[in-house]
């Protein structure tokens, strides 16, 4: 909407050129009041405020709320300040000077950035802008546990209900499959990113809540095998995937996989089972079938997930596995790769 | 009024005063007992009801207590004495103490005053009560009334307060109380007959419905109002008595004692009400009861007096029937003597004197017989003698004519034959007439009318009452018409009152008036006959109707002899009354049926007076 | 499952707007029935019986591709005639929705921005109506039995009744069957069946949950604290529930608006909400809440008793409560606005306005429209439900629903948010509707309850979650609603 460009506040002239253009551009476009990203909406409040307070010295309150996840404040802020001083308005700590006060507030579909000025003599004034909430990229980094360490490999909005590494032999192509809303999806490591090759539909079959299909790891020199519909199903992987099924029996979230360390370990999902909570995946030993570890135990050799484990397969070549996690804070869906480190 | 009412009146007017002076005497004392009872019954339920209520205090005191004392009360002490507390971790503890200690209403109250929690207003929350941190020492204060304010209005309540002192000088207070309500008033024992109410409100306007019975409604509670005004305007128990209906069994007599709170505040009134029904009804029934014993009494007077006037007038009546008939002429008459009392003593007496009395008029009646046959005697002799000396003379001329011519003789003997005649028939009638008289026929009855009668025999005479030559009498008649019939033998009737007007015309030689009268008098028929002669002398009088007595130089006597037994045989009366020189009036009532006769009227037969004068006429006395 | 509601409808078309008997209708509602789409806690909308949508850029006209192969609860396929016919009523004025293809069309006049949040909330729910007047649902559920004290069930759109005794509760209750319906789009739901009371009395509600008798139960919110105490699983909503004083327009006394600002500063909301409700609610200055509108926080409340009785001494002695008291009119059921309604009572009788409260059972679902036929109450308690995640359609819906004013629709742009917050500053500023608190919705849970997932303004998800049977080993799939933890039912 309007001119990016980056401009030096030791040119005055050009400022007060930029001003006068901005406010014929303000005063004869409709302000608007939605936004369609965040930085939009930044900017679309920052230009409605500066049309009632322009070139004056404020004091600004921008109050940190913890439950904006995704929203840095103190980038956030920094655009917001970056786009007032563009038309003059300079914030000072001043008890005198006008206050304005910015929130950013939720609401179910959308995002409210409401900037509320109080002025001399008791005037006051209220801006919004809101920014439906699809349009935020949300991204979190979640601190590594100890013994195991994970690797966010890939995160999407639509439910995935298994996923797995897959290296393919000959090409030496890495792979992720992952099986969402009744479809097999490849996705093919190339240049550090994870892209799409395709994705299909598995063998039609009856509708699941928690999602059609799992992958069950199987000997590395054998295919890949999805458990669907209580069916065990081949996948054919070439150009095109297909499946052949028949009928089995296999089940369990515990997944033995070796370490670089030479021994076998039992990966397994710890947490309630409730869908609700957040999962750890913990690292026993094969005795832990026998006899089941302790909180303490469980809390030293675990990592924790931002939400509950859907799946967890293990690699093909048994090193690690691959844990699908629904990020109970954005509503991702996230696969990791979960491996052992040997500590020296 | 005859004995036996007499008697009868006294008897019950005894019976009815006395049973009176005894009923009025009862109820009286009764009612006096009645409301010294009343009274003490009173006297007893306040007891009661002060009993009641300090005990009840004392129950809510302990609950109170055992509320404050609790370890809940003292966590919550200790948390409320920090600045900022959190009131809402208590909010609902009220409701909950309320309900484990079984009281109706509980709050806690901060140090401060600040309501922490109330189980009956928990929105008044929050709000200030300075009554309650104005007083130091609650745990040792007795229970009190209040006024409890509810949501929806105000509540009189038995209320205590009780401090948690876990913290110094910044007491929790626990305020405990019971409503004071029907349920209160059902925990009372009362006797049959009383009930007890409190009126709670004490707003400017009487309430009905704050007036609570034990049980259901008031009735007509605006009733109460002007008691429940005057206490207002001076808090001092006072009695005063309701009449609900026009039926004094249905008042109440009600003693309002006066509930006071903390500061002598005028909060509710106790009502104790006494029914006045068993009072009215015992005194009605008394009343009864006294009806019942004196009509009783009364009966029972009445025939004791019937008894007692019955054994005293019976004689007595019988007596007088006696004495009645002894007048009638039953000489012969006696009562049965019974007892030995007065009452016999009399009717001995009375025998004695009826036996005396016809032993006497035996000897009088013989006397009276002897001397009325001398008197007759002498009258025949007097009226033979009149005829037989002017015979002998005649004779003894006769005998002397012998000696005359045939000529002289001849005349002489037809002079002398003349007068023996003459004088034979004299003689004759003389007989006659004393053999009338001698046998007067019974009397045939039939129904006369006495008017008739009488002018029959009046104008039988009008010949004479205009004789020439001889002075006028004039005849006077005032007869009555109509006059009833009567039962009579016309025939002797006719004779009776032909006499009657002889005997008045014999009285009046020179003239004057004949009066005659019939009309009713008392029952009977009356016939007066008056003339205006020259009366007669009280002697005369009571010798008229004596036979053979007559004032006149000639005559039998018997006119009215005759008249007088005519009157008898008709069972009437004569009567004579005369004033010399003014006249005499005779009276004749006769009764108008005869007893035991049957009588046709009779036909009206004129000639038959007609003959009967030429007979009877010559009897003038 | 126990629920409070005296009543319960399942058929959408006869929800009032903001009862908070729809409140329970929804819940149940959404056994039965599916929504074109749904929102979920990260503000993102989720396809349901819709799978893709898409709008012109004036936001007048939307298309909305229908997931193929829905069947109805007999097995009959869901086509876009089925849901043009069941949306075209509850869509609201203006909106017109077509059948294409496999396809709706919703257009209008005015642009409808948030026509997602509109269908994705309240009673936009799809369903086939049957000849007989009962309604099919293409949900995880289907009703089997509905029974009362003294009733035989009547809803022949049950499938498989086994002839099973009709659950006859203590009088006032009834009680619902739900089936797991095998054949649903989004897979077989982890509960076989769900059986719901209606009409529980809070205590005993609570008292079931610790007994065990009840996995889900709605929670009064005297009875949280006592919850927790308890060691029980409480899960709270946003608030959804508002109470409120509302002002009768035909009571000439409070038409003064003084009288109403004397009112209005008395009321003390913070202990309401504070102290009455244990913290269990929040004070309200505004009539949408912060979670829906984003702007609440602005409103600020207004107390000031001094003022007030200024306010009231200065009003002439004519003016109404002078002789007489004002009427305050509870007409939402149950303690707590009860209790509300005292506390103003005691609150503005600070201020010497006398006020004195009108209790009534509420009505059968009622809700603020009732309309005030006792004349002699000037101001009415009330409890609104909020059903519409959009601020902008709820805030019309409440306007319109207590005739507080011409509609917002010519009022108010739909896509400026500055206008709504005008608009319902300036009814506030009237003073013809005075908020007083809002409530969450508490639930307690039983402790074999899993993947309770439900949206923060209180849609339960219920087909998400399943039970463990506890202390008894895991059981065999398909014929339990138990399954043992971490494994795959």
């Amino acid at each position: 909407m309007y001119d990016k460009q980056k401009l030096s506040p030791s040119s005055p002239s050009a400022a007060v050129f930029l001003c006068l253009f901005l406010a014929i551009v303000f005063l004869c476009a409709p302000t608007p009041s939605r936004a369609d990203s965040l930085e939009d909406g930044l900017t679309a409040l920052a230009l409605k405020v500066c049309l009632s307070a322009r070139k004056q010295s404020i004091r600004m309150n921008w109050p940190v709320s913890p439950e904006q996840p995704g929203i840095s404040s103190e980038s956030a802020k920094k655009a917001f300040l970056t786009r007032l001083s563009v038309c003059g308005i300079e914030i000072t700590e001043n008890a005198e000077a006008p206050l304005l006060n910015i929130a950013v507030q939720f609401t179910p579909s959308r995002l409210l950035l409401i900037a509320e000025s109080r002025g001399a003599a008791d005037s006051q004034s209220t801006r919004m802008i809101e920014i439906p909430r699809s349009a935020l990229a949300l991204s979190h980094e979640f601190p590594s546990a100890l013994h195991l360490r994970k690797e966010l490999l890939w995160q999407q909005e639509k439910p995935i209900n298994s996923a797995v590494e897959w290296l393919e032999k000959s090409s030496r192509q890495h792979f992720l499959f992952l099986l969402s809303e009744g479809l097999f999806v490849r996705l093919r490591h190339e240049n550090e990113a994870w892209t799409l090759v395709d994705s299909t539909e598995l063998p039609p079959g009856r509708p699941s809540r928690l999602g059609r299909g799992s992958f069950i790891h199987g000997d590395p020199e054998k295919q890949v095998e999805i458990l669907l519909d209580g069916k065990e199903c081949g996948v054919e992987i070439g150009d095109r995937i297909s499946f052949t099924c028949k009928r089995n029996n296999v089940g369990g979230a515990v997944t033995t996989v070796s370490s670089a360390c030479a021994d076998t370990y039992a990966i397994l999902i710890t947490g309630t089972g409730d869908r609700t909570q957040a999962d750890r995946v913990t690292m026993a030993g094969h005795e832990v079938v026998r006899t089941p570890m302790s909180e303490d135990e469980i809390n030293a050799n675990s990592v924790s997930m931002p939400g509950p484990v859907v799946d967890m397969v293990a690699r093909e070549d048994g090193n690690s596995v691959a844990a699908v996690v629904k990020n109970l804070l954005t509503g991702n869906y996230e696969v990791y790769r979960v491996t052992t480190i040997c500590e020296d | 009024m005859s004995f036996r009412t007499k008697l009868l009146l006294i008897v019950l007017l005894t019976i009815f005063a006395s049973v009176t002076v005894v009923a009025y005497g009862v109820t009286h004392y009764t009612q006096a007992a009645f409301e010294e009872m009343d009274a003490e019954r009173t006297e007893a339920l306040v007891a009661q009801f002060k009993k009641e209520f300090v005990q009840r205090g004392e129950e809510i005191a302990s609950q109170a207590r055992n509320i404050a004392e609790a370890n809940i009360t003292e966590t919550m002490a200790i948390d409320l004495s920090h600045p900022n507390a959190d009131l809402s971790l208590y909010f609902r503890d009220a409701n909950g103490a309320a309900q484990g200690h079984g009281l109706d209403f509980v709050e806690f109250v901060k140090y401060d005053g600040v309501m922490v929690s109330s189980a009956q207003f928990p929105a008044r929350v929050g709000y200030k009560n300075d009554w309650v941190t104005s007083v130091k020492d609650w745990n040792d204060s007795q229970a009190f009334l209040r006024k409890e304010e509810l949501p929806d209005g105000v509540l009189l309540s038995l209320t205590v307060v009780r401090a948690n002192n876990t913290v110094e000088n910044k007491s929790l207070y626990v305020i405990g109380g019971r409503r004071l309500d029907k349920k209160f008033l059902a925990s009372l024992v009362l006797p049959t007959g009383m009930r007890a109410l409190i009126y709670t409100n004490l707003d400017s306007s009487f309430a009905s419905a704050s007036l609570l019975a034990e049980k259901g409604e008031v009735d007509q509670a605006e009733r109460f109002a002007p008691l429940v005004e005057q206490l207002k305007k001076q808090p001092q128990p006072i009695v005063r008595t309701i009449e609900w209906t026009r039926d004094p069994a249905d008042a109440e007599t009600f003693h309002a004692i006066p509930l006071t709170g903390r500061n002598n505040e005028l909060l509710a009134i106790f009502f104790v009400g006494s029914s006045r029904k068993e009072l009215v009804l015992l005194t009605n029934k008394i009343v009864k009861i006294a009806a019942a014993v004196g009509a009783g009494a009364l009966f029972i007077g009445l025939l004791i007096a019937f008894w007692i006037s019955a054994r005293i007038t019976k004689p007595v009546e019988e007596l007088a029937a006696a004495a009645r008939e002894v007048a009638g002429g039953r000489w012969d008459t006696r009562i049965d003597v019974r007892g030995r009392d007065e009452i016999g003593q009399l009717a001995a007496a009375f025998n004695e004197m009826t036996q005396t009395l016809a032993a006497q008029k035996e000897s009088l009646v013989q006397t009276e017989r002897v001397a009325a046959w001398r008197e007759l005697a002498r009258r025949l002799a007097h009226e033979l003698r009149n005829p037989l000396f002017p015979m002998q003379i005649t004779i003894e001329n006769l005998q002397k004519a012998r000696k005359l011519d045939a000529k002289q003789f001849l005349e002489v003997f037809h002079e002398s034959t003349a007068t023996l005649k003459a004088e034979l028939a004299n003689l004759n009638t003389i007989v006659s007439r004393f053999s009338d008289f001698s046998k007067m026929p019974a009397p045939q009855f039939a129904r006369v009318n006495l008017n008739e009668a009488i002018r029959n025999a009046v104008r039988l005479f009008e010949p004479q009452f205009n004789e020439v030559g001889k002075p006028t009498i004039t005849p006077e008649l005032f007869l009555t018409d109509p006059l009833p019939e009567i039962d009579a033998d016309p025939g002797l009737l006719h004779r009776a009152f032909q006499n009657l007007v002889l005997n008045a015309l014999d009285a009046m030689p020179a003239g004057g008036t004949l009066t005659l009268k019939t009309f009713e008098h008392e029952g009977n028929v009356r016939i007066e006959v008056a003339d205006t002669g020259k009366g007669l002398t009280p002697e005369e009088c009571s010798r008229l109707f004596t036979p053979y007595y007559t004032t006149k130089l000639q005559g039998t006597g018997l006119g009215l002899a005759i008249v007088q037994s005519v009157v008898s045989d008709h069972h009437g009366s004569i009567t004579v009354t005369s004033h010399e020189g003014r006249g005499t009036t005779f009276r004749i009532d006769l009764p108008q049926r005869q007893a035991g006769v049957t009588t046709t009227p009779r036909e009206p037969a004129p000639d038959e007076p007609k003959s009967a004068p030429s007979t009877l006429a010559a009897a003038s006395d | 499952m126990q629920l409070h509601s005296q009543t319960v409808s399942l058929d959408p078309r006869e929800w009032k707007t903001g009862a908070t008997a729809s409140a329970t209708n929804e819940k149940l509602a959404a056994l039965v029935f599916d929504r074109l789409l749904a929102l979920d806690n990260y503000g993102r909308f989720q396809p349901r019986l819709a799978t893709e949508w898409s709008h012109d850029a004036a936001f007048k006209k939307w298309q909305f591709i229908l997931r193929t192969n829905v069947k109805f609860s007999d097995g009959t396929l869901l086509n876009a005639a089925d849901v043009a016919g069941a949306l075209q009523p509850l869509l609201l004025n203006g909106q017109q929705i077509r059948a294409s293809a496999n396809s709706v069309v919703i257009q209008s006049a005015v642009a409808m921005p948030d026509l997602l949040e509109e269908l994705a909330s309240g009673r936009l729910f799809v369903y086939r109506a049957q000849p007989d007047g009962t309604l099919m649902g293409t949900g995880p559920f289907f009703v089997v039995e509905i029974g009362t004290e003294g009733r035989r069930p009547s809803n022949p759109a049950a499938k498989d009744s086994d002839g099973a005794s009709v659950a006859r509760g203590a009088t006032g209750t009834m009680h619902l069957r739900f089936r797991a319906n095998e054949e649903t789009w989004a897979g077989r739901p982890f509960l076989d069946e769900i059986d719901v009371t209606i009409g529980v009395p809070p205590l005993r509600q609570l008292f079931d949950l610790q007994l065990g008798k009840a996995d889900l139960v709605e929670l009064s919110p005297d009875l949280v604290r006592r919850a927790m105490q308890e060691k029980l699983r409480v899960w709270s909503s946003v608030p959804v529930t508002l109470y409120a004083l509302r002002f009768d327009d035909a009571q000439p006394g409070v038409a003064d608006a003084k009288l109403r600002e004397a009112l209005a500063l008395s009321l003390d909301r913070h202990t309401m909400a504070n102290v009455l409700l244990q913290k269990q609610a929040e004070p309200a200055a505004a009539l949408l809440p912060q979670w829906l509108s984003g702007y609440a926080f602005l409103f600020t409340m207004e107390k000031d008793i001094e003022r007030a009785k200024e306010i009231r001494a200065a009003l002439p002695p004519s003016a109404a409560a002078s002789k007489e008291p004002l009427r305050l009119r509870v007409e939402a059921g149950g303690d707590l606005p009860k209790l509300l309604g005292e506390r103003v009572a005691v609150n503005v009788r600070q201020a010497a306005i006398p006020l004195q409260v009108v209790n009534r059972a509420a009505l059968r679902g009622s809700s603020a429209t009732t309309s005030s036929n006792d004349a002699a109450a000037s101001v009415h308690l009330f409890a609104w439900h909020y059903s519409s995640l959009s601020s902008r359609i709820e805030l019309e819906s409440f306007v319109s629903t207590l005739n507080l004013g011409e509609s917002t629709s010519s009022a108010v742009s739909p896509t400026d948010p500055e206008q709504l917050y005008a608009r319902e500053k300036k009814l506030l500023e009237e003073r013809r509707v005075l908020p007083l608190v809002v409530l969450p919705e508490y639930v307690g849970l039983g402790p074999n309850v899993r993947d309770w997932m439900p949206a923060r303004w209180g849609e339960w998800h219920l087909a998400d979650v399943w039970l463990t049977v506890p202390e008894s080993g895991a059981e065999q799939r398909g014929n339990s609603n138990a399954a043992s933890p971490g494994a795959k039912p």
